[in-house]
């Protein structure tokens, strides 16, 4: 999927929205022996390689499982410590699985506010007068655009570099808040969106960024209307339990998810 | 409306008609449960203070208007966008002060009062005043006031809403403000 994630970051800096689209992580399972030749160490709550890049275990990566089980933080899910049943050579030979930590939501809310702070600063150091703040940060392998609004709330999108069409996508997200949050009189302004029964997503759909709305869960015959990333893909029960595939309305056909 | 090609939802169209009965009723409720004019025309001033703060969003949303510079690109953008794209009615723009921040807002005819006579026991009611709180509301990055002075219903010939800006508020957004 070309679109990586979605944040909504109100006027104060606060995070109220956030969505992560389904994006293959770099994940590598080995099996070890004793002694082990990565050196781990433990940080917020994680057990992250130190030392020891090799083989796709890269320098930052964390532990997600051991033999198959999600470890808990630092502790592996029958309770133990993480970096003490590495230390013991009974437990070997052990497979482990490394790959980029996710995100917990306070890492989240963090970020949100630090890029809000790094939005003011940015306007302020311009050189030009009355400049915006950052509308684009890119890096080798994503691109984050902002989007302010004169109203100051921020909605930021992280994409694929090479994903075309994202300031139709901010302003179309833009007109879906004002949709589905604003006119919801139930939503205090401000406060985090919760996703509602109508949930929408925003995907693209014969040359423009359209809406999508999720229906009820049901298991159904498996073809697709519509296409994302131009392949026309079978429709499995998604692994996450939502529902496969979503209703585009601009074309009223079934899409993949 | 301005509304791009390919809309996700279809565009609603509600009948004026049911928009009129509906504020009527919202206006008849609020005379019984307060049974004095003054809080009946403060409560619809508070709500429609609620109503801008969350439709300024949608129109910006919409209408990709920029940055008003001065007071009166806001007029211009109130009166000729903005009350287009929801009431359908363009009013005019007259009678400015000398110092500029402050000007009145002529509609000729008001989708909110049709069919309306007030009665002579409501004659303090200002039956439109949501209209008020909505701009209030909408303009909330600025301190506005915003009030009736020539009434349909009361018996003049057009309806008149008096703006003036007292302030800006400059604790909003950081980027670019002059």
């Amino acid at each position: 999927m070309a679109i990586f994630s979605v944040y909504v970051v109100n006027k104060a800096g606060g995070l109220i929205y956030q969505l992560d689209s389904y994006a293959p992580r770099a994940e590598a399972e080995k099996t070890f022996s004793y002694p082990l030749d990565l050196l781990l160490k433990l940080h917020d709550e994680r057990v992250l390689v130190a030392f020891g890049q090799r083989d796709g275990i890269r320098v930052g990566h964390a532990v997600l499982a051991i033999n198959g089980m999600d470890v808990n933080g630092r502790y592996t899910a029958d309770g133990k410590e993480v970096l003490e049943y590495l230390g013991n050579p009974a437990n070997y030979p052990v497979s482990i699985r490394f790959g980029r930590p996710r995100l917990t939501s306070n890492e989240k809310l963090m970020l949100a506010s630090m890029f809000h702070s790094l939005f003011a600063i940015g306007s302020q150091l311009s050189p030009e007068q009355g400049s915006s703040g950052i509308e684009m940060l890119e890096t080798d392998t994503f691109k984050l655009h902002c989007y302010q609004t004169l109203t100051g709330i921020k909605f930021v999108v992280l994409a694929d570099p090479r994903q075309a069409g994202i300031d139709s996508l901010l302003r179309k997200i833009y007109e879906i808040y004002s949709d589905f949050a604003l006119k919801n009189p139930f939503y205090s302004l401000e406060m985090p969106i919760r996703a509602c029964r109508g949930k929408a997503t925003v995907g693209w759909c014969s040359g423009t960024w359209t809406l999508f709305t999720q229906p009820s869960w049901t298991l159904g015959p498996s073809w697709c209307g519509c296409f994302v990333g131009g392949r026309r893909q079978p429709c499995w029960p998604h692994k996450s339990l939502q529902p496969p595939r979503r209703l585009c309305s601009n074309c009223s056909a079934w899409q993949w998810c | 409306m301005s509304r791009q090609a390919n809309r996700g939802t279809e565009s609603k169209k509600m009948s004026s008609e049911l928009f009129t009965l509906t504020y009527g009723a919202l206006v008849t409720q609020l005379c019984k449960d307060y049974e004095n004019d003054e809080d009946v025309n403060k409560q619809l001033d508070k709500m429609g203070f609620n109503i801008g703060v969350r439709l300024i969003e949608d129109f910006l949303a919409r209408s990709n208007v920029g940055r008003c510079h001065d007071f009166r690109e806001t007029a211009d953008v109130i009166a000729k966008v903005a009350f287009k794209m929801y009431l359908g009615i363009t009013p005019s723009i007259t009678n400015w002060s000398p110092a500029g921040d402050e000007f009145s807002l002529i509609l000729e005819n008001n989708p909110l009062v049709d069919f309306v006579e007030l009665p002579d026991n409501h004659s303090s009611l200002i039956y439109s005043n949501l209209l008020c709180g909505v701009l209030r509301g909408a303009l909330e990055m600025m301190a506005v006031e915003a009030k009736f002075v020539q009434d349909t219903l009361k018996g003049d010939g057009v309806t008149e809403i008096r703006m003036r800006f007292i302030r800006r508020i400059e604790d909003n957004l950081p980027a670019g403000e002059e």
